[in-house]
């Protein structure tokens, strides 16, 4: 008995030993030495592990630890992005804690759903552009552009758009697709973009708006096809596609709206801090490896950062205020 | 025989010593994961993740692999052993097999629970290796509003699962289907019952309510009562093995829940919870032996059979996702984010772009459930044990874990303020004498009910003949009309009120 008792306590001890090991990503504090970073660095991703953006995170924190330079990815998933940037926005600004933005953040900002604002942040560096692909299925009855716009202008209101989410930049190139077309359109949202093109593939909507890295690899395997791009450029990934541009449709009425992932710290960080955080991710955003990565993956980048980086979030988001009153209905 | 060759390549690549040994970790730090209530296999791959950079894509899947199953199956013990079901797919468990566990039957509980597992997850590789393909075909034909029709079918049959009073099922089964109300419409994008605060405009986790109401509740019940009336297990304790009696009983149980499993698992939309709730339904509708336990005390066939069930649909799950590249719940959604760090580019097309990385991946699958077998016999007289620590040291220790692991999905203290709400939620039912599974099986069904309802009605223009003329939808409302017939048919309801005369 006593053996058992034993036994179960070890086992109850090796139980805690992990229980922390999982749940606190401890931050066993070095001594702050002179130079930045004397510590980890936290990086806040606000979606649930596993998404394109975690996994973004974690290839940079993959490139960063070949350099010496210890990062933390953090996941703080929940309202849309809004819990974790928030959560980046009132830490401390010393630097040790950055997080990753998206372009969803704006499009609740321009519909006033996020108590989140832009002024409370700094800006470091653009991590990624991916760019939107309008999406048909393979054998469906429209195999290009034209035939889906035609399609489009012969079933008025009745051709259903998918989307990850709603309210979104998804959302706004779907519209402006049927616009194109001069007719009203079906939205269907779904809370993924993998039920999107599972629905996409099984024929049971008649297109879908989605970032090349969630359609490729189902384009590659002939179960949907990409007609038009939602850019100012074709996709190095997709040279066969067009752009809604090429073929004269202009989709940015309300100026360069794109999807992008841009590092951000809290605001007021110090001059000194932020300019040697943005060295830091430039180099490691620079590195082949997260080159491949995003050949891989259908995305891009360009290095964009500190104030051209905040000047360019600005922009979009008057972009997104315009667009939103006009495209979304508010119920 | 392009089967075995395909097999024979996946066995030459998992059974490497380096491999099963990454196998094997990952079996084992799943399983002490994993019988820790509310630690998840999702928080726990995430953390893990940076470990595996430095090994071979194929042994570092092999690990996570190893550490999904692990903690699927340490999530199966504390439903039997302390009420507390981890996840979705083991509420119906602790039903049956938390009273196992109180009548001293905790040893033939767990495995029965292994070993079913065990049996379902073999068929289950086995269908995903012979028939990926064609099998893709049927997963197209199910729209929204086939997955609608499934759903109420589902529904229907959580309400056939209660064994207490009928009302009161179907009053707890309407509350959770209202909880599962709050978050983001997805149709609008307008927050709904979320009082303004951001953390739960995507509703309410499913794991802080079960251990809210299942582990906090519980608890408050049991501090609640004198000493003497405590929660106290028989002391006479049945050894490991079931006996002749509920092998037999527990045969056909397993089958039955492997066929229903593997069939449900190969839908997207459709899961492990679905298939374990549609399990247990299907063995109460089985003629009972007449000397049998009843249902919902500690009958042996409702651990066996939604057991086996949940475990064969998370093989075939992997149906989806490697043959659409579509990965069906977060941790494959991690898998397939594990892939890309090691430069594998996931899709469609893994299976003939890399054979090796994809069998090598179906085989230790198996081996992985081969090993918790094996790594779990032994340690379920420890799990035992457990049992008899003293209830003082037992339920400090519960709730911190279960506090832990609710952090951990969110890293937000918010969850922990809602774990402890819904622990007084918890014991005013207990009080109250309402089961809190129908509750869980509204949450879980009702959300997925709306969206494809809405789905449906958006595709079909509002026309709700959508859901007759289409004719997997048909036949799948059918079969509940035929349910809900059997149900009220007066000589099934004289046998059920019978059945409840008996408690």
């Amino acid at each position: 008995m006593h053996q058992f008792r034993k036994t179960v306590l070890m086992t109850l001890c090796m139980a805690l030993v992990v229980a922390f090991g999982v749940a606190a990503p401890m931050n066993f504090v070095q001594a702050a030495g002179p130079a930045f970073p004397g510590k980890e660095i936290h990086m806040i991703v606000p979606w649930s592990p596993g998404g394109a953006v975690d996994m973004t995170a974690r290839m940079i924190q993959k490139i960063a630890a070949a350099d010496g330079i210890k990062i933390i990815v953090e996941n703080v998933p929940g309202a849309t992005g809004s819990i974790g940037l928030a959560k980046v926005a009132s830490a401390p600004a010393d630097g040790y804690t950055v997080g990753l933005a998206t372009t969803s953040l704006l499009a609740l900002i321009a519909q006033d759903m996020t108590k989140v604002r832009n002024e409370q942040f700094s800006y470091l560096n653009q991590v990624s552009i991916e760019q939107l692909l309008m999406l048909v299925p393979k054998g469906g009855p429209a195999q290009s552009l034209e035939e889906f716009i035609a399609y489009m202008k012969k079933n008025p209101g009745k051709v259903s758009i998918g989307t990850p989410g709603n309210n979104n930049l998804n959302h706004i190139f779907a519209a402006m697709a049927a616009k194109t077309a001069g007719v009203d359109f079906v939205n269907v949202p779904y809370p993924g973009a993998s039920k999107a093109i599972n629905d996409l593939s099984g024929k049971q909507i008649d297109g879908a708006v989605l970032k090349t890295s969630e359609s490729r690899g189902q384009i590659e395997a002939g179960m949907v096809m990409a007609v038009g791009v939602f850019s100012e450029t074709r996709n190095p990934a997709l040279p066969n596609v067009p752009t809604f541009k090429e073929k004269g449709h202009d989709v940015f009425p309300y100026g360069l709206l794109e999807q992008i992932c841009y590092l951000v710290g809290p605001a007021d960080l110090p001059a000194d801090v932020s300019a040697k955080l943005v060295s830091i991710f430039k180099k490691a955003l620079a590195h082949p490896d997260y080159a491949k990565f995003a050949k891989d993956n259908g995305f891009t980048n360009s290095d964009v950062n500190s104030e051209a980086l905040r000047k360019k979030i600005y922009s979009m988001q008057k972009g997104f205020n315009e667009a939103a009153p006009r495209l979304f209905k508010k119920k | 025989m392009e089967l075995l060759s395909t097999l024979s390549l996946g066995f030459s690549v998992a059974m490497t010593p380096a491999n099963l040994m990454y196998a094997f970790v990952g079996c084992f730090l799943g399983t002490l994961i994993g019988v820790l209530p509310g630690l998840g296999p999702v928080a726990t791959i995430a953390m893990l993740m940076p470990a595996t950079y430095v090994l071979p894509p194929v042994s570092a899947l092999i690990m996570l692999a190893g550490i999904y199953y692990g903690a699927q199956y340490g999530g199966s013990t504390t439903a039997i052993l302390v009420n507390l079901p981890g996840e979705a797919s083991s509420v119906v468990t602790a039903m049956d097999g938390y009273q196992m566990a109180r009548k001293g039957l905790a040893g033939p509980a767990l495995s029965t629970a292994a070993l079913g597992s065990f049996f379902a997850g073999t068929v289950g590789v086995l269908i995903l290796a012979a028939f990926s393909t064609p099998l893709t075909k049927v997963a197209f034909k199910f729209g929204a509003a086939e997955y609608f029709s499934l759903m109420v079918l589902g529904l229907i049959a959580a309400v056939v699962l209660a064994s207490g009073s009928l009302l009161k099922a179907i009053a707890m089964t309407v509350l959770g289907l209202l909880l599962g109300l709050v978050g983001t419409d997805i149709n609008s994008g307008i927050p709904r019952y979320t009082l303004g605060i951001p953390e739960l405009t995507d509703g309410i986790g499913f794991v802080t309510i079960a251990m809210g109401i299942f582990g906090y509740g519980e608890i408050v019940m049991n501090l609640g009562r004198t000493d003497m009336d405590r929660e106290i297990f028989t002391g006479k304790m049945q050894g490991l093995w079931p006996t002749r009696k509920q092998v037999r009983e527990v045969t056909p149980a397993v089958l039955r829940g492997t066929l229903l499993g593997a069939a449900l698992g190969i839908l997207p939309g459709g899961g492990a919870a679905l298939a374990a709730v549609s399990a247990y339904a299907l063995e109460k509708k089985i003629k009972m032996a007449p000397d049998e336990i009843p249902f919902g005390q500690g009958n042996i066939r409702g651990v066996a059979s939604p057991e086996a069930a949940n475990n064969a649909a998370s093989q075939t799950s992997f149906v989806p996702l490697l043959t659409l590249g579509i990965p069906p719940n977060a941790v494959m959604a991690l898998m397939l984010g594990a892939m890309i760090i090691h430069n594998i580019q996931p899709g469609p097309l893994v299976m003939t772009r890399n054979p090796q990385l994809f069998w090598g991946l179906v085989v230790s699958m198996w081996i992985g459930n081969l090993m918790l077998v094996i790594l779990n016999l032994p340690l379920i007289r420890i799990w035992i044990k457990l049992l008899t620590v003293p209830y003082r040291f037992l339920f400090p220790a519960i709730v911190l874990f279960c506090a832990i692991g609710v952090f951990t999905i969110n890293n937000n203290t918010f969850d922990i303020w809602m774990l402890g709400i819904f622990g007084f939620v918890g014991y005013l039912f207990g009080k109250l004498g309402c089961e809190s599974a129908p509750l869980l099986l509204g949450f879980i069904l009702g959300p997925m009910m709306e969206e494809y309802l809405r789905r449906a009605l958006l595709l079909s223009l509002g026309d709700w003949s959508t859901f007759v003329t289409r004719p997997i939808s048909a036949g799948l409302l059918a079969a509940t009309v035929l349910l809900i017939v059997i149900m009220l048919l007066p000589a099934v309801k004289k046998k059920r009120a019978e059945a409840f005369t008996e408690e």
